[in-house]
C-alpha cells in the first residue's frame, strides 16, 4: 500500500492526523450504535439495521490503523504552505453560513462577495462592489426569481 | 421511442437553450483552470430541480462532456491543462504551439473530439439497450456484486493508493448510512438531531467536497498565462500528409477510450495516458513524441472525448457510475425521481432516449465552439479567473441551501468542503466516497434482501454464477495489492 511522499516515519503527516480522526470517528460510531439498544445487530432473517453500520465502522477503524502507522508518508512541510486565501476563506464561509439567516440571504451573499475579493483576491473595492452587486442581482433572478428559492430574509428585507 | 423520436422531442427551444448553456458552460469549466467538471455539475445540480428532468440533465451532462472539450485549448495554448484528461495534450499540443503550429493542434483535436464523440454516441446507443436487457434479469445478489464489484474497482483505480481509496470508499458508504434504515425506518447514526432523520443530503456533500474543496486548495493561487501563443483560423485544418495519421489516431483513441471509459475507476483520464502510451508504442518515429508530434493530441484527445460519453453506458445500464461526475449526474437523475438502471430505458425511454440525442446535438454545437470561440475562451481564462472563488462560494452556499431551505444543509457543506479539501492535500481520491454515497443505499437492499432470502447465509451470494463471479472479482482486486508485497517479500527471503 504505497502513498505519496517520502519522508521516512515523519511524527506528523497528513496521512497520521486523518487516521486518528478517522479512528475517533469510527470509534464514536461504534459507541452510538452500542447505545442506541432499539437497534438490532441481526435477527432470525438476518442481519438487523445496525449491522452494516457497524461492519464499516470497524473496516474504517482497521483501515484508520494503517493510516497512522510509522511509512513513508507526506508530509506538510511536503506539500508546501496552503495557497495563501485557504484560512481566509474559510473563515469568511463560516461567517457567511452564521450571517445567511441573521442578516439575510442576499446581502450576505453581496458582504461575502465584496469582502472576499478584498481580502483574499487583493482586488479593489470599486471592482469589487461592482462584482458583489452583480453576482446579488444574478442570483436574485436566477434563485429566488426562476426557481422560486425562498432565501432568508434579514431586517433589512433582503 | 427510437432516437429520431427522441430528436424530435428535444428539438424544441427550451431544451435546446440548455443543451447549449451545458456544453458552454462545460467549455468554460475546461478552459479554467481551479474549477472541474465534477465541481461545476455539482454546483448547478441544485438548479435543475425546479426544471423539466430531460432539460436539467441534457445541462449537466453537457458540462461533463463539454470540459472534456474546454481542457484542451489552454493546454495546447498556454500549457496550462483545464481538466485532468487534457494533462496529456500539454505534451505534444504545447510544443506544437511554440512551433506555431498551435491552431493545428486545436483543430485536430476539435475535429477528432467531434468524430470521437459520435462514434462513441453511436456505440452507446447500440451497446447500452443490450448491457440493460442482460441487466434487467439480475436478482439482488447480482445487484449486490456488481456494486461490490463497482466499488472495488473504483477505490483500486481512482487514486494512486488503494488503501486511501478504501478509506474513501468505505467513508461514503458510512455516511450513506446515517438516518432511516431502509428496511426497519429506525434512524441510525443520528446522535439525536432531527435534522439528520432523513439522512444526510446528496446536494450539499457534493457541492461541498468538489465546489468548496476545490477553491479551498486553489484559492489566492497566481495564474501565469505568460505562455500565451499565436492562434490562426486558417491553421486548423490539417494539410494533406496530416490527415492519415491524425484520422488512425483518432480512431484508435476512440475504442481506447471507450473500452476503458466504460469501466469504473479507469475513466476519461486514465484513458488519455493509456492512449498516449500506445501511439508513442506504434509510432515509427516515438522520438518525436513529446516534442510536437500530431499523434500525441488526436490520440489522447480522442480517448478523453469517447472515454467520457463511454461512462454512461454503466451509469444508464446498471446505475452504476463510473466516476465521481458520473455519480454526480446520478444524483440529478435521483432528484426527478428517476433511477438509472435497467428499467430506465424500459420506464422512461423518453429521457434515456433524449439525453442520447441531446448529447448528439450537444457534440455539434462544441465542434462550433471549438473552432470559432477559441481567442474567446483564451480571453477568458485570463479574465475570469479572480471571479471563480467567490462565485464558487455562493453556488455552494445557495446550492446547499436551496433544496430543503434549511440552513443546517450550509453547516454540512462546509463541513465537507473542509473535508474536500483535505482530501486533495492528502492525495486521497473523492470519486470512491461520492460514488459510495450513491450507491451504498442500493447496495445495502441488494444485501439485505439476498441475506433475508437465505434467512442470513452468506453463502447465498455464491448460488447463482454472476454474482460468485463478482464478489470473487471483487475480493481479487481488494486483496491482490494488499497482499502482493508480502509475498513479493516473501519470495525474495534467501
Amino acid at each position: 500500500m504505497e502513498s505519496g511522499g517520502s519522508d521516512q516515519g515523519s511524527r506528523f503527516s497528513v496521512e497520521r492526523v486523518f487516521g486518528i480522526a478517522l479512528a475517533i470517528l469510527s470509534l464514536v460510531c461504534i459507541f452510538n450504535l452500542s447505545s442506541s439498544s432499539y437497534l438490532v445487530f441481526w435477527d432470525e432473517w438476518g442481519p438487523g439495521p445496525s449491522w452494516l453500520p457497524y461492519v464499516l465502522s470497524g473496516i474504517l477503524l482497521v483501515l484508520s490503523v494503517f493510516l497512522i502507522v510509522p511509512r513513508s508518508r507526506t508530509t506538510f512541510a511536503q506539500l508546501g504552505a496552503s495557497p495563501p486565501g485557504t484560512v481566509k476563506y474559510i473563515v469568511l464561509v463560516l461567517a457567511l453560513a452564521w450571517a445567511f439567516p441573521v442578516i439575510g440571504g442576499l446581502l450576505s451573499l453581496c458582504l461575502f462577495v465584496v469582502i472576499e475579493m478584498v481580502w483574499v483576491e487583493k482586488n479593489k473595492w470599486s471592482i469589487a462592489i461592482a462584482t458583489g452587486l452583480i453576482s446579488t442581482v444574478v442570483v436574485w433572478v436566477i434563485f429566488v426569481k426562476l426557481l422560486g428559492v425562498n432565501l432568508p430574509l434579514g431586517p433589512f428585507g433582503t | 421511442m427510437d432516437i429520431l423520436q427522441a430528436f424530435i422531442n428535444v428539438l424544441n427551444p427550451t431544451t435546446l437553450l440548455f443543451i447549449f448553456l451545458g456544453v458552454t458552460l462545460g467549455e468554460l469549466v475546461g478552459v479554467l483552470p481551479g474549477i472541474s467538471s465534477p465541481a461545476a455539475v455539482a454546483l448547478l445540480l441544485p438548479t435543475t430541480y425546479a426544471l423539466a428532468p430531460i432539460n436539467g440533465l441534457a445541462m449537466l451532462a453537457g458540462i461533463w462532456y463539454g470540459s472534456s472539450y474546454g481542457g484542451i485549448i489552454t493546454s495546447v495554448l498556454l500549457n496550462i491543462p483545464g481538466e485532468g484528461d487534457s494533462v496529456i495534450s500539454t505534451l505534444d499540443g504545447y510544443q506544437m504551439a511554440k512551433q506555431g503550429r498551435g491552431s493545428l493542434a486545436l483543430g485536430v483535436s476539435a475535429f477528432g473530439g467531434f468524430i470521437a464523440g459520435t462514434i462513441a454516441l453511436i456505440a452507446l446507443q447500440f451497446v447500452g439497450p443490450s448491457v440493460a436487457k442482460l441487466a434487467v434479469r439480475f436478482g439482488p445478489q447480482e445487484y449486490f456484486g456488481l456494486m461490490f464489484f463497482g466499488l472495488a474497482l473504483v477505490s483500486w483505480l481512482s487514486g494512486k493508493s488503494i488503501l486511501k481509496g478504501m478509506v474513501s470508499c468505505a467513508l461514503g458508504l458510512l455516511i450513506g448510512t446515517v438516518g432511516g434504515d431502509i428496511v426497519s425506518g429506525e434512524s441510525r447514526l443520528t446522535f439525536d438531531q432531527n435534522v439528520l432523520l432523513d439522512g444526510i443530503g446528496f446536494v450539499p456533500v457534493v457541492v461541498g467536497l468538489f465546489g468548496l474543496g476545490e477553491v479551498l486548495h486553489t484559492v489566492g493561487e497566481q495564474l501565469d498565462v505568460s505562455g500565451k501563443t499565436h492562434f490562426s483560423f486558417r491553421g486548423l485544418f490539417p494539410r494533406k500528409g496530416e490527415w492519415s495519421p491524425s484520422i488512425w489516431s483518432t480512431l484508435r483513441g476512440t475504442v481506447m477510450g471507450f473500452v476503458a471509459g466504460a469501466i469504473p475507476g479507469v475513466g476519461p483520464t486514465n484513458a488519455t495516458f493509456i492512449e498516449y502510451a500506445v501511439e508513442k508504442g506504434l509510432s515509427k518515429t516515438p522520438e518525436k513524441f513529446g516534442t510536437g508530434a500530431l499523434e500525441g493530441v488526436a490520440g489522447p484527445g480522442a480517448a478523453g472525448h469517447a472515454g467520457t460519453i463511454a461512462g454512461m453506458v454503466p451509469l444508464l445500464s446498471l446505475g452504476i457510475p463510473a466516476s465521481g461526475t458520473a455519480a454526480i449526474l446520478m444524483g440529478g437523475f435521483i432528484i426527478h425521481g428517476l433511477f438509472p438502471g435497467p428499467l430506465l430505458y424500459r420506464e422512461h425511454p423518453d429521457i434515456v432516449w433524449g439525453l442520447i440525442a441531446s448529447l448528439y446535438i450537444g457534440n455539434v454545437m462544441l465542434l462550433l465552439m471549438n473552432t470559432l470561440l477559441i481567442p474567446f475562451l483564451v480571453w477568458i481564462v485570463e479574465m475570469a479567473r479572480p471571479y471563480i472563488a467567490p462565485l464558487i462560494g455562493v453556488l455552494t452556499l445557495i446550492g446547499a441551501f436551496c433544496l430543503n431551505n434549511n440552513p443546517f444543509d450550509i453547516w454540512l457543506a462546509i463541513c465537507f468542503g473542509i473535508l474536500g479539501y483535505i482530501f486533495r492535500i492528502g492525495g486521497f481520491p473523492l470519486a470512491p466516497m461520492v460514488i459510495a454515497l450513491v450507491l451504498g443505499r442500493k447496495a445495502e437492499t441488494g444485501l439485505r434482501q439476498s441475506l433475508q432470502m437465505s434467512g442470513g447465509d452468506f453463502t447465498v451470494f455464491f448460488t447463482r454464477p454472476v454474482s460468485a463471479a463478482l464478489i470473487a472479482l471483487a475480493v481479487m482486486v481488494l486483496l491482490v495489492p494488499l497482499v502482493s508485497p508480502w509475498i513479493r517479500r516473501l519470495r525474495s527471503r534467501p
